[in-house]
This record gives C-alpha cells, structure tokens and sequence, in this order.
C-alpha cells in the first residue's frame, strides 16, 4: 500500500468498515518509517470528521453512579506526579571582552548563543523523533493487540453459547489484563484459534473453528511451558467444527504458558503429544 | 506406532511497555472550554491526575453516551460502555497522539469501538429479546446542561448531514452506528460493493467539507 491508497481509504478507515485485511494493510503503511505524503493527516481529518457523526446526536447525561463506579475502579486519590517544568534554552552571555570592541564582542557573543541554541534544538529534535518513534511503536503494539481482540470478538459472534457463555467470554476479552493469542494454522488446515488468557484472574478461553470432527479421534489442547507440555483438555466441537471452552484454572495455576498448540490425537487424548500439531500461537508477555 | 510430532515454540514477541509519562509542567486550565484544553486534560491524565478525569469526564461522557445509547439502544448497557470507556483513557492516555485527531473524538471513537464489540456479540434473537424486554425505554431526553456551543455544534452538523444525498448518508450511518464494513452495507442495502465504497469515501468528504464551509474543520 502507498500513501495515495492510504488516503483513498482513509474515510473507511476512519470509520471501521474495512475489512481486516485492508486495515492491517493500512496499519502496516502508517507504521512505516518513510516519508509519507500526507496520510496522517488525511486519516486524522478522516477521524475527526467521522467523530462529528457522534455531535450530531444530543448529549445524554450519564447518571452519578457511573462516575462513581469508574472512581472506583481507578482507584481514586491516585495523585499526580509533580510535573516538571519543561526545559528552557540554556544560554550564557559571558562577559563582554574588554579591549576587543563592542561590535566584535556582540558577535562573539550572539555566534554562541546561537550555536548552544542550535545544539539545544537539535538534542530536543532527536528526542522528540526517539520519543514518536516510541510512540509509534507503542501504537503499532496497541493496535496489533485492537486487532487481536477484534479477531476473538468476531470468533464470539459466530460462536453457538449461550447468552451466559458470550457474556463471560466478553468480560474476559475486555479486560486491561487479558492477554489474547491468535493460532494460526500449520500447514494447509482452514483451522483458526483465538485464546483469551488472564493470568491474574486464573481464566482462559479459546475460540476455535473449521476443526471437522474426525472419526476415532479428539482435537487435544497443550499449554507449552519451555520443554514441557501440558495437557489442558479435549477440546469438544459442533457439527461445524466450532467451539468455544474454558481452560481449566488447575492448569494456569503455574502461571502463563508460551505457548498454545492443538494436535489431533487418539480418541480421549495422551498425556503427550502424540499427534500433528495443527494449530499453534505464541502467549505475548505482559 | 505413531508419529511423535514436537511442539516447536517460537520466540514469543515482545510488545513496548506503556509506562505513563510525567506531564511536562501544565498551566492552569481556565475560561471557556475549547479543543485544546480536551488535550491538555489528557496530559494530566496520563500523569495520575483523578480531577483532569473528572473534568473529560464532564466534557465528553454525555457525547460517549449519547453515541454508545445510539449504537446499543439500551441506557444501562451503554452506561456500562461509558465507564469502560473511561477507564480506558485512565489507562491510556498517555498513547494518545494530538496528531492523530482531537482529545474528543479519540475518546468517543473508544466508547462507540466499545459499544460496536457488544452489539457484535449480539445474535439476531438477542437482540430482539433485549428490545422486547425494554420497550418502556423511549428516546432518552438530552442533558439539560448542554452548552450553547455543542447545540450550535450539533445543529450544524445536522445540517451538513441532512445536505449529502440520502445514499451517502445512508452509508455512513450504517458504517458508524452499526458498525458494518463496507461488504456488509452493500449486502443490506442491495448495492454493488464498489458503489458503498465510494459513497463511504466522498460522504465523509464532502461531510468535513460541508462544515469547513461553515468554520467546524474541527471540534470546539
């Protein structure tokens, strides 16, 4: 993708109706170290016009409760840090010379302020490019992390649960503390996973799709651990291969795993796996 | 005997931390509210400041609400999208880049992003048991502290919207309310997929525009 595709897109992008394809094309583009030719700004334009959709609605007033109920959850009386006062422009007038003439000592003078200045703006330049290279990189992860989630929610919603079920798999997706793992397929399998992992709450789930059944055998979950793999069930699918269980907390007690795999094995499953591994993803770190 | 396949584990990919950073020293916000304040109590968010929260959450939350109500049709649900919403921007707030859009519309497109994921997980018969149970739940009433600029705000907008042709319109609304790519609004509409990307695309041109013409480029 280049900056003029980017920019046709932009409006689409802005409002959420591309593809996954297409927006991870766009989120690779904007992610690139290069010269780009205004796609920045058209995508930000993009979004403020977008924004404006909701300014067309009238303000609701949120009822006090909610106010509270985020209180709480921020911890309220988290106080500031004292904030610093931004750095000014170190400058020195030394003294006039004496016996050189005042014209020679003002240029003196002025040819050393203006080289500390320009050494002053050009530290300040190269920490404000490390720190939007920072940024960028940090978006590019929020952003990788946005589509993950964004993958298991459209996983959820083709997933046959009940109400309870979906609801439980929603409050785990969208917690700050969950961390999601994409499977991908090994080999030429249509197979798809997505595992939703919260160490801290001890809860797991994984979304799973196009895993057939197979006469005389079972789809075995393992939670990789270094050299260790661990057994962490059956996973039971529908008539259309789909399905959506909950990891056991036993197995997460030792924390989380690096990796998650699915093989196929015999009917009941192995202690160890025996079988292809058809499905595979890496746990990110927190 | 069977195969022994072993399970490689790949280096697991390490994502940036996102520590927040200290503010750099910050006036005092005073006098009329205005989009640069919106950013400024963001800075000051992102350095643990509780009163710059409460401060967007004033601004902003009846805009979240009022979109996440839209989205979800149901008062309690969207609430609960407002209150993650803000939690969110507690978190987050020092990822936000000015560069990229105003405060305001960086914490609306969370709320209606959050509202989207739950009418997602929503099937067809949930969703009409969901109305069925709240028919009582008519349009709720504006907030009666909506300040003169928003109102004009709005009316503008309203105006500008109610200029595009009804097909743009159409698909823009269905794109931000509904959440539906572009596949999906041609699908509901019956038009061929190349006519919703382009009514996408120049809608939301000309809809920016409209309102340049009418001095809003940008949101107060």
């Amino acid at each position: 993708m280049n900056c003029a595709q980017l920019k046709e897109h932009a409006a689409a992008y802005a409002l959420g109706a591309l593809e996954p394809d297409e927006r991870r094309a766009c989120d690779r583009h904007l992610a690139e170290e290069i010269a780009h030719e205004g796609c920045h700004e058209a995508l930000a334009a993009a979004h403020e016009s977008a924004a404006l959709l909701a300014a067309a609605l009238p303000p609701l007033e949120p009822g006090e409760h909610v106010w509270r109920a985020i209180e709480q959850q921020i911890g309220a009386g988290s106080s500031a840090e004292p904030g610093r006062t931004g750095g000014g422009v170190a400058s020195r007038r030394p003294g006039a010379r004496r016996g050189g003439g005042r014209r020679e000592a003002l240029a003196w003078t002025l040819a050393v302020a203006a080289g500390v200045l320009a050494f002053v703006l050009g530290m300040e330049y190269r920490a404000s490019e490390r720190r939007r290279a920072a940024l960028d990189a940090e978006l590019a992860a929020a952003a990788s992390a946005e589509r993950d989630r964004q993958i298991c929610l459209r996983e959820l919603a083709t997933a046959r649960v009940s109400l309870r079920e979906r609801e439980a798999a929603l409050a785990l997706i969208n917690d700050p503390g969950s961390r999601l793992v994409q499977l991908a397929a090994q080999g030429d399998g249509p197979y798809h996973a997505s595992a939703i992992l919260n160490p801290e709450r001890q809860s797991a789930m994984i979304l799973a799709r196009e895993l057939a059944p197979q006469p005389g055998k079972d789809y075995q979950l393992w939670l990789i651990r270094g050299d260790d793999k661990v057994p962490a069930g059956i996973l039971r699918t529908d008539a259309e291969g789909r399905t959506l269980a909950r990891i056991s907390e036993q197995a997460l007690r030792e924390g989380p795993p690096d990796a998650l795999a699915v093989t196929v094995e015999p009917q009941g499953g192995m202690p160890q796996p025996t079988g292809p591994v058809i499905l595979l993803g890496t746990v990110p770190s927190a | 005997m069977p195969n022994r396949h072993d399970v490689e584990v790949p280096r697991p990919e390490l994502r940036p931390g996102g520590a927040p950073r200290p503010p750099v020293g910050l006036p005092p916000v005073t006098g009329a509210s205005g989009r640069g304040d919106d950013a400024l109590l963001l800075e000051r968010v992102s350095g643990g400041d509780p009163g710059a929260l409460r401060a967007l959450y004033e601004r902003c939350g009846g805009r979240a609400l009022a979109v996440a109500h839209r989205v979800l049709g149901v008062r309690g649900e969207a609430e609960d999208v407002v209150q993650e919403t803000f939690v969110q921007v507690w978190r987050e707030a020092g990822r936000y880049d000015a560069s990229r859009g105003g405060a305001m519309a960086w914490i609306v497109t969370i709320a209606r992003s959050r509202a989207l994921d739950r009418l997602r997980t929503r099937n067809a018969a949930e969703r009409a048991a969901l109305r069925s149970g709240e028919e009582a739940e008519t349009a709720p009433e504006p907030a009666p502290s909506e300040l003169a600029e928003q109102r004009q705000l709005r009316d503008r907008v309203v105006a500008a919207l109610a200029a595009l042709p009804r097909e743009q319109r159409s698909a823009l609304e269905l794109a931000y309310y509904e959440g539906l790519t572009h596949a999906e609004i041609a699908a509901r509409l019956g038009d061929p997929l190349g006519t919703v990307k382009t009514r996408v695309r120049l809608g939301l041109l000309k809809l920016g525009a409209l309102l340049r013409e009418r001095g809003l480029g940008e949101q107060p």
